[in-house]
């Protein structure tokens, strides 16, 4: 994995991606540091949507170390569930649009487009936090969008049918070969947090 | 040179305080709800232990005789405002307000609980920035610079908790809390659910959000129903009503705070007819009195013993005669010949 870009360069990249700025995404398909970057993003969204829906483990009264262990657990099964998301996006606009999409590049770019799930902790927020996680998965699609239209010239219709095949796909494989998955995944919840959670709906997973 | 930060700068600094103060404010309830600190134990429902040490709550007159008659004919309990500090209010038009209260109620006790801590802990108690709030409400009191801002601090961090109240996700939790602190000062004061005195929950501006989520709870803990009374409260519709006999929403033409809450509040709004509270003013139990051209807080406010209505009685006068009236029609002795709640010499409740 190539090393991390400046803080300024980054600063740059996230803040052009918040603004839907296509040319953001040019760069950071080149950009030194792109890859990891978008892991960072997914990593830290992933503790920040957590975060958010911690709610269920106070409920629950955990522990303070399980706690910060359901956190971290949280994130990384984010990541995981974002990358699933990317890979069913690779199949799709491969199959169906018979475009070759490198799978680094889409990580790269779906990566950068989940800036604004940084900001998924104020779903934290008392009474006002409660929208606040719609407004984040419109704004993340949104720049999924543009990535699409500004890196592999995607016009509009095939743009939404990859998003829109990439969601039914993963769906589809949430409902089949998925449920074992979504067992375990449950299970690691479960024994991290020392009790059985709050059932709750997960937003930030399967997706932006 | 003299150092002064743009207004753009000062705005997103505020913003920025704004919300990192709202992403702090469940954290103590959910923190006590969970055990990690307070003392929630395995069961946030029930009452902490009642310290044998702590003074007596001065409530009022007392007309117990000692051969079973109730000490006090009714209960009533006041949820300040967000500018409050601690469960004694420190702002002058409150306390002469409560004085007249106790006056005008002979035989009712009138207890005080602060309603945005659900650990029972005073801004200016054992807190981190303990410090901070104990300068800023002596700032605040010597009316020095910026005293304004201080109380804004103060009205923030406290808004906030209403926010927790109101918020389908920690409401309950909060609702326990608050409630638990309601039922110890109660029981402190020598109440026994058993002897059937009405107990009135009286909330002033966001206390009446508080008063309104706790209400329900209460009624489940003593097994009989209770009132509640909103002082221009900030409301969200609440999750139920199970239990609440009453609420009497009063508000002033002028209080702009309680009119513009309501856009917060989807369940408030008219055309949501499925909403508790919407169902609950349908069903008679929420009722709205008009108490003239009265402002939120301050001079004009309810509190306001200078100012007069067109009848000649004082802002104070009139808002202490509706919270009278609201406790004697929730008496058990209240005269059979009085109209019910709502209706008779009062002014006639709007349901709007």
């Amino acid at each position: 994995m190539d090393a991390p870009a400046g803080e300024a360069a980054i600063a740059g990249l996230i803040g052009g991606a918040l603004r839907l700025d296509p040319a953001a995404y040019r760069l950071a398909l080149d950009a030194p540091g792109g890859l990891a970057l978008a892991l960072w993003i997914f990593a830290l969204a992933g503790l920040s949507a957590a975060l958010a829906q911690s709610v269920a483990l106070f409920a629950n009264r955990v522990r303070p170390w399980r706690f910060v262990a359901s956190l971290t657990v949280g994130a990384g099964l984010y990541t995981l569930s974002v990358l699933v998301w990317i890979a069913a996006l690779a199949l799709v606009t491969t199959l169906l649009l018979d475009r070759e999409v490198p799978a680094v590049a889409l990580v790269r770019l779906v990566g950068l487009a989940h800036a604004p799930q940084l900001f998924a902790v104020l779903g934290f927020l008392p009474y006002f936090g409660a929208g606040i996680g719609a407004i984040l998965t419109i704004w993340t699609y949104l720049g999924v969008a543009v990535a699409a239209r500004a890196t592999f010239a995607l016009d509009l219709p095939e743009t939404l049918g990859a998003l829109a095949g990439a969601w039914l796909l993963t769906l589809l494989l949430q409902r089949t070969v998925g449920r074992p998955v979504a067992r375990l995944t449950r299970w690691v919840r479960r024994t991290v947090a020392g009790t059985p959670p709050t059932p709750a709906r997960r937003s930030g997973e399967g997706g932006p | 040179m003299t150092f002064l930060p743009d207004p753009w700068t000062l705005l997103l600094a505020a913003l920025a305080t704004w919300i990192v103060s709202g992403l702090l404010a469940p954290l103590e309830t959910l923190g006590w709800w969970a055990g990690w600190f307070g003392r929630n134990g395995d069961d946030p429902g029930a009452p902490g232990p009642l310290l044998e040490d702590e003074p007596p709550e001065d409530v009022g007159a007392d007309r117990g005789d000692g051969v079973g008659r109730p000490a006090h004919d009714a209960w009533v309990v006041f949820l300040s405002g967000i500018h409050v500090v601690e469960d004694q209010t420190f702002a002058p038009l409150e306390r002469a307000f409560l004085r007249r209260l106790r006056h005008d109620l002979p035989g009712t006790a009138v207890l005080e609980v602060f309603p945005y801590s659900v650990t029972n802990r005073a801004l200016t108690g054992q807190r981190a920035f303990a410090w901070f709030w104990r300068r800023a409400v002596r700032w605040k009191q010597d009316g020095r610079r910026l005293a304004g801002l201080i109380g804004f601090a103060i009205n923030v961090r406290n808004g906030w908790q209403v926010a927790v109240s109101a918020d389908r996700r920690y409401g309950p939790m909060y609702d326990q809390g608050s409630a638990r602190l309601i039922e110890r000062a109660l029981r402190r004061a020598g109440f026994d659910p058993a002897d059937g005195a009405p107990v009135i929950l009286v909330g002033y501006s966001g206390g009446g959000q508080v008063a309104l989520g706790a209400a329900p709870v209460l009624a489940s803990r003593f097994g009989r129903p209770l009132q509640v009374v909103s002082l221009g409260g900030v409301l969200a519709s609440p999750r139920t009503l199970e239990g609440v006999e009453r609420v009497l929403h009063l508000r002033g033409r002028n209080d702009a705070v309680a009119r513009l809450s309501t856009w917060f509040f989807p369940g408030r709004w008219r055309f949501a007819r499925w909403s508790t509270w919407n169902r609950g003013k349908a069903d008679g139990v929420v009722e709205v009195e008009d108490l003239g051209a009265m402002d939120h807080t301050g001079g004009e406010g309810y509190l306001d013993p200078d100012t007069t209505l067109p009848d000649g009685r004082t802002h104070q006068t009139a808002t202490a005669e509706a919270i009278v009236r609201a406790v004697r029609d929730a008496r058990p002795d209240r005269d059979p010949t009085r109209p019910p709640p709502g209706g008779g010499d009062a002014p006639a409740p709007t349901n709007r």
